[in-house]
């Protein structure tokens, strides 16, 4: 079987890249992309502002003494390096699209590996195409549009990065929309089938972005606490899916979603466990509304409880599926203060750090009942089975425990050093000037000291000093300098690895890329077909979740951890 | 073919609506507003020299970072009208509190060009009553390209 269709379309892809990578080496299109890449553009504007001054004023002093104009050239501004990088990844594939597409047109295959790997290429091209749509165009404009709902005062919360609007959940809906609006068109049929390998390279990158050392860093009680709970549910769903016969992929995957951080587990079990792309929309789906639930109730039944901070952040944490959802409960319990904020994070990264356990365990669970009718030694049946990009996850995970990417007490590519601290980023003497004066106000002696501290090595040192001194900084009626400069010295001293920058990058690629082409293959008959079992089990284990760590922590949880 | 015509569809309509929602950041008018005094950085420097107040409307860590010599800060902030000339600042905040009289000399400034607040501290002032406001409109970036004296 021949399976290239001759259609003009990969070539037309080819060149709308190209298109699109020439608009972006002018600047015509700056207005569009300086409202997408806000923040990106405002650096833009200081640069420009910057060299516009110093051009006009070397030109004054030129003419004054009568010389000719100097020339200057503006140097490049994030935005610039931002466009140049779209320019470079759309002419990139967009010349390859457009080889292989005359190839398509041109060249009439034989059976064999030839004509199967050319007919991959349309199909690429498409979903490529538009993860690029997804991750330039619609993901900076739902976070812009979130973020102005918020500040019109409409909404007191950004839908959009509460319903989890970015490029994971945007591309399977754009994916979905193709499918059922207009249909894969054949050229593209056999490209689109091969999404899941990219789900798959993936998960191996996203092991970076965890390390081992970082979990035992964590307090005790959210270790032991989230432990049960993570490993509990995750146990609870695969039991209750094998009772309800809702299917080893689509159990597996609702577990991890359900038991661990939502929505990035759900993407990262899916290839462990064979799920279809109906399983991970069920399960996404499933975790959003819970959450996005939870999170307007939870703060209702934590000011019945009269929770303290501490209390409510460590349920947060637990009890509320979504990672995003989390922060927005806990701010939404309590807006001022950052304690409740900070205990539901500690919890929830604790959360999230659990998921290479998971991955593991559902990897050994999903061969183990697929294979298991043949009664064969789980031994064996796991050494043949294990997935093996789940090998690469785990190395990965190994690698970044030992600090080869970036210091080992990373979370997600962030860490603390004092040593880095750049000269110019030290506080200023007017700075310290401030905080000398403002020292006064500060009741508390650890905080003074830490303040006190600060001013003499003119930049923060410990992480505790760094912890302390956050509370500091919320002190009422601190002068507005005083509480600038340690909030400038704190963020001097958190640094984001570039490695896992690059990572975090080609990770977002290779989801959005691997999730509009899963998102292709659900229609309505594969909606009917997952029926509501997914929807009732999330409940279930959801509500048992929240309501059991609701329990516990009332009765163990004081104000300390 | 029809598959492909109605994504072109759907990728125009996804651009229209990027377009209908976009609104550049507008530059301040070259012209001062009504009652107010546009000014280069030697005059600033002349009028600190006899005593006026000069007034960072930046937040207050542009501030921290770097400030013309000698100026206070009084942040325009929360600025949330919008960046143009009939401005409405119902929901702004300005604190005339930290300045000096009515009848003492006062400068504003913030960044050039698309930075509005020393703009509408101005408008703010004028509408006051304060009789000498002046404006240095191209502020911070123009007065370190000059290399004049910073804090």
């Amino acid at each position: 079987m021949i399976y290239t269709k001759r259609s003009p379309a990969l070539l037309i892809i080819g060149l709308l890249l190209l298109a699109w990578s020439w608009l972006n080496t002018g600047s015509g299109i700056d207005d569009m992309q300086s409202w997408l890449q806000r923040s990106a553009y405002s650096d833009h504007r200081k640069v420009q502002e910057k060299y516009e001054a110093e051009l006009r004023v070397a030109t004054e002093l030129a003419t004054a003494e009568g010389k000719s104009a100097p020339q200057l050239k503006m140097p490049a501004s994030r935005f610039d390096a931002v466009k140049a990088e779209q320019a470079k990844l759309a002419s990139i594939f967009g010349c390859a699209f457009v080889a292989f597409g005359l190839l398509v047109l041109l060249w009439t295959p034989r059976i064999g590996n030839a004509d199967y790997f050319l007919s991959v290429v349309p199909g690429f091209a498409f979903i490529f195409l538009i993860a690029c749509v997804v991750r330039w165009g619609l993901d900076p404009l739902f976070a812009n549009w979130g973020r102005m709902v918020k500040e019109s005062g409409t909404l007191s919360w950004d839908f959009a990065h509460i319903f989890n609007l970015n490029y994971v959940v945007l591309g399977i809906v754009i994916g979905i929309l193709v499918a059922n609006i207009s249909k894969i068109p054949e050229w593209a049929a056999s490209g689109v089938r091969t999404a899941r390998l990219f789900l798959k390279t993936g998960v191996v990158l996203l092991g970076a972005l965890y390390s081992a050392t970082e979990l035992a860093q964590l307090g005790a009680l959210s270790v032991v606490m989230i432990g049960i709970f993570v490993l509990g549910s995750v146990g609870l769903v695969l039991y209750l899916g094998r009772r309800m016969q809702a299917g080893n992929s689509m159990t597996g995957i609702l577990s991890a979603g359900v038991g661990v951080c939502g929505v990035s587990a759900a993407v990262a079990a899916a290839p462990v466990v064979h799920a279809r792309a109906i399983d991970i929309a069920y399960t996404i789906g499933t975790i959003l509304m819970w959450g996005v639930g939870c999170m307007f109730i939870f703060p209702t039944i934590g000011h019945m409880f009269n929770m303290g901070p501490v209390q409510f952040g460590a349920w947060a944490g637990t009890g509320i599926l979504n990672s995003a959802q989390v922060a927005g409960a806990a701010l939404a319990y309590d807006p001022q203060g950052i304690e409740t904020l900070k205990v539901a994070e500690i919890f929830n990264i604790t959360r999230v750090l659990f998921l290479p356990i998971i991955v593991v365990w559902l990897a050994a669970w999903y061969v183990k009942h697929e294979e298991g009718a043949q009664k064969m030694a789980l031994g064996a049946v796991l050494v043949s089975k294990f997935p093996v990009f789940v090998i690469g996850f785990l190395l990965m995970f190994a690698l970044s425990s030992t600090g080869l990417f970036t210091p080992a007490g990373h979370y997600q590519g962030k860490y603390f050093s004092a040593e880095q601290v750049k000269e110019d980023q030290l506080l200023r003497p007017k700075e310290i000037r401030a905080l000398e004066g403002e020292l006064a106000k500060i009741n508390d002696q650890a905080q003074a000291q830490a303040v006190r501290d600060m001013i003499a090595q003119r930049k923060i040192t410990s992480r505790a000093q760094d912890d302390v001194l956050k509370h500091a900084a919320r002190i009422k009626g601190l002068d507005p300098l005083a509480k600038s400069a340690i909030e400038k010295a704190s963020k001097a001293v958190w640094h984001s690895s570039k490695i896992i920058s690059a990572f975090r990058d080609w990770l977002a690629w290779l989801f959005s890329i691997g999730l509009t082409g899963l998102g292709m293959q659900i229609t309505a008959k594969t909606i009917k077909q997952a029926g509501g079992k997914p929807l009732i089990i999330g409940g279930i284990v959801g509500t048992i979740k929240a309501v059991g760590s609701l329990i516990v922590v009332l009765l163990f949880v004081r104000e300390f951890i | 073919m029809s598959s492909i015509h109605r994504k072109f569809r759907f990728l125009l309509a996804i651009s229209l609506a990027l377009l209908s929602w976009m609104a550049l950041a507008q530059e301040t008018p070259t012209q001062p507003p009504a009652g107010v005094k546009l000014i280069e950085a030697a005059e600033v420097q002349a009028l600190q020299a006899k005593g006026a107040t000069l007034v960072d409307t930046r937040a207050s860590a542009e501030y921290a970072e770097m400030t013309i010599k000698g100026a206070i800060s009084v942040p325009y902030n929360p600025e949330k009208s919008a960046k143009a000339i009939g401005f409405d600042p119902k929901d702004d905040k300005f604190e005339l509190g930290k300045l000096p009289n009515k009848d003492a000399h006062t400068v504003l400034f913030c960044n050039s060009g698309t930075c509005w607040k020393s703009y509408k501290g101005a408008v703010t002032l004028a509408k006051a009553g304060y009789k000498n406001v002046y404006w240095y409109r191209n502020g911070m970036p123009d007065w370190k390209a000059r290399k004049l004296p910073t804090d």
